[in-house]
C-alpha cells in the first residue's frame, strides 16, 4: 500500500471547484511537485492535506492513518506534518534557536534532547553561526532555512513546501533548490512541493502533477512529462511547443496552412481526422541542404534571437511559423533559406 | 524684493512668525510662569505644590482613573478585535459599527448621557427602584468609578482600531506555522498571536492613558459632585478660583505635571513604534486563521451585542429621551414627549443660539487657517532641505500631544495681557479660542498635508520650474491641485473635534463667546437637562453630518 492516499479530494468555494477529483498516492520517500498555473488549486490541495481547508468530499490517508474524510477530520496540529511557507513565517519575537525549538517545545521535549535536536538541524542547513539571531537580523536565504529546520527538527513523515523559493532572486533560488533535494536525500522525508516553475519542478521532482483550474491533467516522471505529454495543456505549459494543426489522409497527415505530408506515426490510433501535432523548438534539426526526404521541408528563416547558448529562429514555412532552438554553431543570417527535419510528432 | 516674492521666502516667514506667536510663545510663557512667583523667578509655586498633601491625592486620582480605564480598555478593545478579526462571530459589520459609534461621541457627552442613566435619580436607577421597590438607587455613576467607566467606554473603540488592523495586516502564516508545529488555538494565541501584536497593544495603551488623564468632560461632569478631583478639574478649579494668591501661577506648575506624563507618552510611543525587532512583517496572505466558535457561536454574539448596544446605543437613546420630554425625569411616554427643548433652542435661548454660531465659526476658522499654514509648513518640512526643518515638526506636533488644560492655560497667561510688540488684545473674545484651536489642532494639518506632498514626486515641479512658473505659480498651478484630497481630509480632520471642543473652551470662554460644549456644560450644571440634551443631539448631529460630507467628498475625489 501506498505512503500516502488521496482520494477525489474536492473543495468547492461557493459555486466553483477550486479543486475536483483529485486523487494520487505517493510513496513513502517521494518528491512529488504540483506544478500549475496560478489559481489551479496547488494551494489548495496542499492546505486540505495540511488541514487549514476543510474539503468539500475527498479523502486523504497517511500511513495507516485516516486524517481526513469519513467523519474524521484531524485538526493541523494533529497531523504532525512539516510545512514550510511561502512568506516563511519565521516568528520575528523569537530567536533562529527558539523558532526551531518551537514544535519541540510544544511537545514537551526535555531541554537537552531539544538543544541536541536542534543543533543537529541547525547543522544540516547551516546555520550554526546564527542561531541567536532574531530573524530581522537574517537574509531572505537565512529565513527561508530557518523555516525549513523549523519544518524538519520533529522529523514528520510528509514535508510540504508552498512556493518556498518564490521570494528569493535568481542565483540563491537555484542555491536553495539544490539544498532542498540534497535534504530531502539525507533525510529521505516525503516531499509535496508546490510551484508554479517548472523548471522547479523538473529539476527535483521524483513525480509532477500537473493541474489546470483544479484538475490534474497529467501526473508522472519529469521525462514523462516532457516526452510524452498526454494533453495540449501539459504540453505547452512544461516546456516550449510549436503546435500545428494536421489533418488525417490514410496513412499520412497534412500540416494545415503547407504543402508538407508527413507519414502517420505508428502511435497514432485515436482515429481522429483533424488532429494537433507538438513539435519541441530544440527537436527540429536545421539542417542546410534539401536532401529530398520526406521530413524535410523548406523554409526560410524569419526572426533569430541570439540566447548566448543557444540561437532561437523563427522559420516560415508556407503559411506556417515554426520555432526552432540550435544549440551548435550555426549561425544564420536573417532570409536565409534552410530546409528543417521534423522528429516524430507527440499528436493529440 | 522681487526675488523675495519669487522665491516664496516671504510665505515661510510669515508661517513661521504665527508659529512663533501661536506655539512657541505660549508655551514659554506657561513654563516661564511656572517659574514665577509675586512676579520675581522662583521654586515657590513647585514648593507649594509638592507641600500640599491634597495635590499628591489630585495625581493619585489622575493615574488611578487613567490606569484603570487603560487596563478596561485595552481588555475589552483587544478581545473584541480578536471576536471580530479571528473568530466566526455574525453580524461583524453590525458590531463594528456598535463599535465606533462612542468613537463619534465626545466623552463629555457621554458622561452626561451616563448621568441621565446612573445618577441615583437616573433613567436606569429609578426602573430599578420602581421594579424591586427598593429605596436606594442600584448604582451611583458619581465618583472614581463612574469617572472610570465612562472613560472606558469613550476609549476602548480606539483600542480596537489600533489592534484591529494589527490583526487584519498580520500574515496568518505565522499562526498557521505554530499550528502545524503542532500548537492547540490556544496556544498559538499565547504564543504567536498575542507576542505580534503587542507592540500595537502597547500603543494603544499609551494612546489612551494620556487620552484619559488630559481628559477634563468626564472627570468635571461626573466628579464634582463628590469633590472628587483630578489634575484637569483641579487646575480648572484653581483658575476659577479668586481667593488663592498666585493661583495661574500655582495652576501653571501643576500643568507642568501634565506635561512631564504626557512627554513620557510619546517617549514610550516614539520607543514603541521605533523598535525593531517588533516590526510585524505584513504578507499577502488573504487567509485568516478563523477560530470557529462552534457551538459557542450564537451566545456570544448575543452577548457582545447587548453589551455593545448597552453601552453604545443604551447612552445616545437617553439623551435622545430627555431631549424629547418635556421634563428631565418624566418618563418618556408619547404624552410627555415634545419638539419643544429644540425649538427652544434652536430658536429662542440666546446662549444656545450664539454657541452654535460661535462653534461653526470657530471650526471653520481653525480648520481653515491651520490648513492655510500647515501646507506652507508641510511644504518646508518635506520638499526643502534646510538644517532645522525637523525641529519645526516637532514643535507643530507638541501643542496636540499635550492635555488641552495645558493649552488652554498657556493661551490664557500668553494673552491675558495685550501681546508685546504688537499690543493687540483678544483676551474675552471669541478669538482668543480660535488662536487655541489653531495652536492645538495645526499638526493634524501638518501631518496629513506633509504626506500627501511627499506622493508629490519632485520631478513635477521641476518641469514646472522649467517651464517658467514661479514658486507661487508652482505652488497655484501643480502642487495644491494634486494635494487638494489630503488637504480637504486635514480640514475635517481639525473642523470636527473642534465642533465639540469643551476642555479648551472651557478655560477660555467667556459670555457671549460661548461654544456648543460650553453652552450643554453650563447648561447641564445648572440642572437644564432637556435642553442640554437637545443641543447634545444637534451637535451629534452636526458631528455625524461632518463625518459624512468628508467621507462622500473624499470617495468623490479618489475615484
Ligand atoms: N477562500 C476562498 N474563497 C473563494 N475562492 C477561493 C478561496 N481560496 C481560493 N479560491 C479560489 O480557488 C482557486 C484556486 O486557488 P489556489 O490558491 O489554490 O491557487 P494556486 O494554484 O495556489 O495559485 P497561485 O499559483 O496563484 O498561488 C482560485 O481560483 C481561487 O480564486
Ligand atoms: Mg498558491
Amino acid at each position: 500500500m501506498s505512503f500516502i492516499t488521496i482520494n477525489e479530494l474536492t473543495k468547492q468555494f461557493n459555486v466553483v471547484y477550486a479543486v475536483k477529483d483529485f486523487s494520487l498516492k505517493i510513496e513513502k520517500g517521494e518528491f512529488i511537485s504540483f506544478l500549475g498555473p496560478s489559481g489551479c488549486g496547488k494551494t489548495t490541495t496542499l492546505r486540505m492535506i495540511a488541514g487549514f481547508i476543510e474539503p468539500t468530499e475527498g479523502k486523504i490517508q497517511i500511513g495507516d492513518e485516516l486524517i481526513y474524510g469519513q467523519g474524521v477530520n484531524l485538526q493541523p496540529e494533529e497531523r504532525n506534518l512539516g510545512m514550510v511557507f511561502q512568506s516563511y513565517a519565521v516568528w520575528p519575537h523569537m530567536t533562529v534557536f527558539e523558532n526551531i525549538a518551537y514544535p519541540l517545545k510544544i511537545k514537551k521535549v526535555n531541554k537537552k534532547k531539544i538543544k541536541d535536536k536542534v543543533s543537529q538541524v541547525v547543522e544540516m542547513v547551516n546555520l550554526q553561526d546564527h542561531v541567536k539571531k532574531y530573524p530581522n537580523q537574517l537574509s531572505g536565504g537565512q529565513q527561508q532555512r530557518v523555516a525549513l529546520a523549523r519544518a524538519l527538527v520533529m522529523e514528520p513523515s510528509l514535508l510540504l513546501l508552498d512556493e518556498p523559493l518564490s521570494n528569493l532572486d535568481a542565483k540563491l533560488r537555484d542555491k536553495m533548490r539544490a539544498e532542498i533535494k540534497n535534504l530531502q536525500t539525507r533525510t529521505g522525508v516525503t516531499i509535496i512541493y508546490v510551484t508554479h516553475d517548472q523548471v522547479e519542478a523538473l529539476s527535483m521532482s521524483d513525480r509532477i502533477v500537473v493541474m489546470n483550474q483544479g484538475v490534474i491533467q497529467q501526473i508522472g516522471s519529469p521525462e514523462e512529462m516532457y516526452n510524452s505529454p498526454t494533453n495540449e495543456f501539459v504540453a505547452d505549459f512544461i516546456g516550449r511547443t510549436n503546435f500545428l494543426k494536421g489533418r488525417r489522409d490514410g496513412s499520412s497527415i497534412l500540416l494545415e496552412g503547407t504543402s508538407v505530408v508527413i507519414p502517420l506515426p505508428a502511435s497514432e490510433n485515436s482515429g481522429k481526422r483533424d488532429v494537433t501535432l507538438c513539435y519541441r523548438p530544440e527537436s527540429i534539426k536545421l539542417v542546410k541542404r534539401h536532401n529530398n526526404d520526406a521530413n524535410h521541408i523548406q523554409g526560410q528563416i524569419v526572426e533569430r534571437t541570439y540566447l548566448g547558448n543557444v540561437i532561437e529562429y523563427v522559420v516560415q514555412v508556407d503559411d506556417v511559423q515554426l520555432k526552432v532552438e540550435t544549440a551548435d554553431k550555426l549561425n544564420l543570417p536573417l532570409q536565409t533559406n534552410v530546409a528543417i527535419e521534423l522528429p516524430e510528432p507527440v499528436i493529440f | 524684493m522681487k526675488r523675495l516674492i519669487k522665491s516664496g521666502n516671504w510665505i515661510y516667514a510669515i508661517a513661521f512668525l504665527a508659529l512663533a506667536i501661536l506655539i512657541i510663545y505660549p508655551m514659554i510663557i506657561i513654563v516661564y510662569r511656572s517659574f514665577t512667583s509675586e512676579n520675581e523667578l522662583s521654586l515657590q509655586n513647585y514648593i507649594t505644590v509638592l507641600t500640599d498633601a491634597s495635590m499628591y491625592e489630585v495625581l493619585w486620582n489622575s493615574l488611578f482613573v487613567s490606569i484603570i480605564s487603560t487596563i478596561f480598555s485595552l481588555i475589552i478593545g483587544v478581545a473584541l478585535s480578536w471576536f471580530v478579526s479571528r473568530t466566526d462571530i455574525k453580524g461583524k459589520r453590525w458590531l463594528t459599527l456598535g463599535i465606533m459609534i462612542p468613537f463619534l461621541i465626545p466623552s463629555f457627552i457621554s458622561a452626561i448621557s451616563w448621568r441621565q442613566l446612573l445618577s441615583p435619580v437616573g433613567y436606569l436607577n429609578k426602573i430599578y427602584m420602581e421594579l424591586t421597590g427598593a429605596t436606594e438607587p442600584f448604582v451611583s455613576i458619581y465618583g472614581p468609578w463612574g469617572i472610570i467607566f465612562v472613560m472606558t467606554v469613550s476609549s476602548f473603540s480606539l483600542v480596537f482600531m489600533i489592534t484591529h488592523t494589527a490583526f487584519q495586516n498580520m500574515d496568518s502564516s505565522y499562526e498557521e506555522a505554530a499550528q502545524i508545529s503542532g500548537a492547540s488555538r490556544l496556544r498559538v494565541m499565547k504564543d504567536v498571536t498575542i507576542p505580534l501584536i503587542k507592540p500595537s497593544i502597547l500603543s494603544s495603551a499609551v494612546l489612551v492613558f494620556v487620552s484619559n488623564i488630559s481628559n477634563f468632560g468626564v472627570p468635571s461632569i461626573l466628579g464634582f459632585h463628590e469633590s472628587y478631583f483630578v489634575l484637569t478639574t483641579k487646575i480648572y478649579q484653581l483658575l476659577n478660583d479668586y481667593t488663592i494668591r498666585d493661583s495661574f501661577s500655582i495652576a501653571a506648575s501643576l500643568s507642568m505635571v501634565l506635561v512631564l506624563i504626557a512627554v513620557i507618552g510619546i517617549w514610550l510611543q516614539y520607543y514603541l513604534t521605533n523598535k525593531k525587532s517588533y516590526a510585524v512583517v505584513t504578507g499577502k496572505s488573504s487567509q485568516k486563521m478563523i477560530v470557529n466558535l462552534g457551538k459557542y457561536r450564537v451566545v456570544i454574539t448575543t452577548l457582545i451585542g447587548g453589551l455593545l448596544f448597552m453601552i453604545s446605543v443604551a447612552p445616545v437613546l437617553a439623551i435622545l429621551a430627555t431631549s424629547l420630554t418635556k421634563a428631565y425625569g418624566l418618563p418618556p411616554t408619547l404624552d410627555n414627549l415634545t419638539l419643544e427643548n429644540y425649538r427652544y433652542i434652536l430658536f429662542e435661548m440666546p446662549m444656545a443660539k450664539r454657541s452654535l454660531v460661535n462653534s461653526l465659526i470657530l471650526a471653520f476658522g481653525a480648520a481653515t487657517i491651520a490648513v492655510g499654514i500647515g501646507i506652507v509648513l508641510a511644504y518646508f518640512i518635506t520638499k526643502t532641505n534646510v538644517k532645522g526643518r525637523q525641529a519645526i515638526s516637532f514643535i507643530v506636533s507638541l501643542p496636540y500631544a499635550l492635555p488641552g488644560t495645558v493649552i488652554g492655560l498657556a493661551i490664557i497667561l500668553a494673552w491675558i495681557k495685550p501681546l508685546p510688540i504688537f499690543e493687540v488684545s483678544i483676551y474675552n473674545t471669541l478669538w482668543i479660542i480660535l488662536v487655541a484651536y489653531v495652536m492645538y489642532y495645526i499638526t493634524l494639518a501638518v501631518q496629513t498635508i506633509s504626506s500627501s506632498l511627499i506622493q508629490v514626486h519632485g520631478s513635477l515641479e521641476e518641469a514646472a520650474r522649467i517651464s517658467g512658473a514661479s514658486w507661487l505659480q508652482n505652488m497655484r498651478d501643480i502642487v495644491l491641485p494634486l494635494i487638494k484630497p489630503g488637504v480637504i481630509s486635514g480640514w475635517f480632520l481639525i473642523f470636527i473635534p473642534a465642533l465639540s471642543e469643551l476642555t479648551i473652551s472651557i478655560l477660555l470662554w467667556s459670555s457671549g463667546n460661548e461654544t456648543i460644549a460650553v453652552a450643554v456644560y453650563n447648561l447641564q450644571e445648572q440642572g437644564n437637562m432637556t435642553s442640554a440634551s437637545a443641543l447634545s443631539m444637534v451637535m451629534i448631529f452636526l458631528i455625524i453630518a461632518g463625518h459624512q460630507l468628508s467621507n462622500w467628498l473624499s470617495r468623490r475625489m479618489n475615484g
